[in-house]
């Protein structure tokens, strides 16, 4: 017995050790290749990004309990957005990396607001740290070459309330559509910070 | 053990279902408006103080609220004749989140101020309400936006009457300086490259917990920051870039540098770098 658990406790060892080099690895930038990712949705279903090759891609980072992604579901921001794009071809992934959330609050989630794309269980927090993903809502676009072109808010409009928002997503979208390269790449993004485990 | 995992699942959705259900919450956050005066003279500035109680284990976010939050704000209701200046703001906490999510902002207690000045031509004998409106968004694990109103009527008298000058003393020596205080003997500072930021401190008496806080902008970002303490120094380097498309609205950019005395005083400075000379970030 003892002999055998020499092997296994060294490869467990290994993978841990993986595991810790890989979360160390600074988040992907823009201009970068989109880090592959398989995860979980609210069905418990397997997704993985590399599902997707060759499409257009947004990743939204999501939190049911942040009144910031409130407002927006309220006033369906991702939702018309993820529905008007699917149309031309584009993919839309939210994912939460909430550490105290998991499949059944995202099951609830999609539910409640009977949302057609998937909500990822990244409770363990490694997909948002490969992206840097800091706050909730924060936007990620990856074109049809798998490289990260946005990085950043929803819009700029954190209080809901501005005359000039501009919508960050929509506007990269339609650019890269356009065959056009994303104008504002990197935007300041706002809401709830994202609640890793560590 | 299967049993117990399905009740924390049901728990966690109690408490999700709970948490969106919530109205913004009042109680975390007591504001009071206090002025350094207890009567108006014409033409004599005085301060307005917004003291925010915010509590324990909860915070508040300064005007960069960092990854993530929102700044607090502060908007004066005056009457004719009493004009206030820009909202100024002591030198925040650093806030340290796992995951490397990092705010900057306040946490038991911020008083946040004004300079009014009043008009000379106002009259003696009448009195004025003054009335601050102040949100915020107050967090913890969860964040609740909040609000509250805070009002006092005051007399216009022929002279002012000094109150609470102790807190507006305490509170105005945590708003950041210009360049150099008794606790500093040099700073130097420079952008090499367009995008290599440096700030050098001599300091007078080293202090500790020296931060580095940014101001608010859509147009720049500051990135890599380091901060390394040496005997009787401090070097902080950092990255900063300006962000394809965006409009600047300023014409410097403006670092705030934080720190905490050896008696316990949070104190700090600001360095103002020329958005001119900062280069747009590629891609």
């Amino acid at each position: 017995m003892k002999r055998q658990m020499i092997p296994i406790a060294s490869a467990v060892l290994m993978l841990v050790s993986f595991s810790i080099v890989q979360a160390a690895r600074s988040p992907v930038k823009v201009g970068g290749a989109a880090p592959d990712f398989e995860l979980k949705d609210a069905n418990g279903k397997s997704v993985k990004l590399s599902d997707f090759n060759g499409k257009m891609i947004v990743l939204e980072w999501t939190n049911p309990a942040c009144p910031f992604v409130q407002r927006h579901y309220r006033q369906r921001t991702m939702a018309n957005l993820a529905s008007e794009y699917k149309d031309k071809g584009v993919v839309w992934l939210a994912i939460n990396s909430g550490s105290d959330d998991g499949i059944a609050v995202n099951k609830a989630w999609v539910e409640k607001n009977h949302l057609a794309y998937p909500v990822l269980d990244d409770s363990k927090g490694t997909v948002g740290k490969e992206y840097g993903a800091k706050s909730t809502p924060h936007m990620f676009i990856i074109d049809r070459d798998g490289k990260l072109t946005y990085a950043g808010g929803i819009d700029n409009d954190p209080e809901g309330d501005n005359p000039h928002r501009v919508n960050y997503v929509k506007k990269a979208l339609d650019e890269l559509l356009a065959g056009q390269s994303v104008s504002t790449p990197v935007t300041k993004s706002y809401g709830c910070g994202v609640h890793y485990q560590d | 053990m299967r049993h117990t995992r399905w009740l924390g699942t049901a728990l966690l959705l109690a408490i999700a279902s709970l948490s969106s259900a919530a109205s913004p919450r009042s109680d975390l956050v007591k504001a009071e408006l206090l002025a350094d005066t207890a009567s108006i003279k014409p033409g004599a500035p005085f301060t307005l103080g917004v003291l925010l109680h915010i509590e324990p284990g909860w915070h508040i976010y300064w005007t960069n609220p960092g990854d993530s939050g929102l700044a607090t704000s502060v908007k004066f209701k005056l009457p004719p004749g009493l004009k206030a200046g820009p909202v100024q703001y002591p030198v925040p906490m650093r806030i340290e989140l796992p995951g490397n999510v990092v705010n900057y902002g306040y946490e038991r207690q911020v008083m946040l101020i004004a300079t009014v000045t009043p008009a000379k031509s106002l009259t003696i004998g009448s009195q004025v309400t003054i009335t601050a409106e102040v949100q915020w968004l107050c967090c913890k694990d969860v964040c609740l936006p909040g609000s509250a109103k805070s009002q006092f009527t005051v007399s216009i008298a022929d002279e002012a009457t000094p109150a609470t000058q102790d807190l507006f003393r305490q509170w105005s020596a945590q708003v950041p300086a210009e360049g150099i205080g008794p606790d500093i003997s040099q700073v130097k500072g420079g952008l090499e490259h367009g995008r290599d930021g440096s700030i050098s401190i001599l300091w007078a008496h080293m202090p500790r917990d020296v931060s580095l806080f940014p101001a608010a902008s859509d147009a720049l970002a500051v990135s890599a920051a380091s901060v390394n303490n040496g005997d009787g120094r401090t070097d902080i380097t950092f990255k900063l870039e300006r962000l394809p498309g965006q409009e600047p609205n300023a014409k410097a950019y403006r670092i705030v540098i934080g720190y905490t005395t050896t008696d316990g005083q949070r104190r700090g400075f600001y360095r103002d770098f020329p958005i001119r000379s900062v280069a747009t970030s590629l891609k």
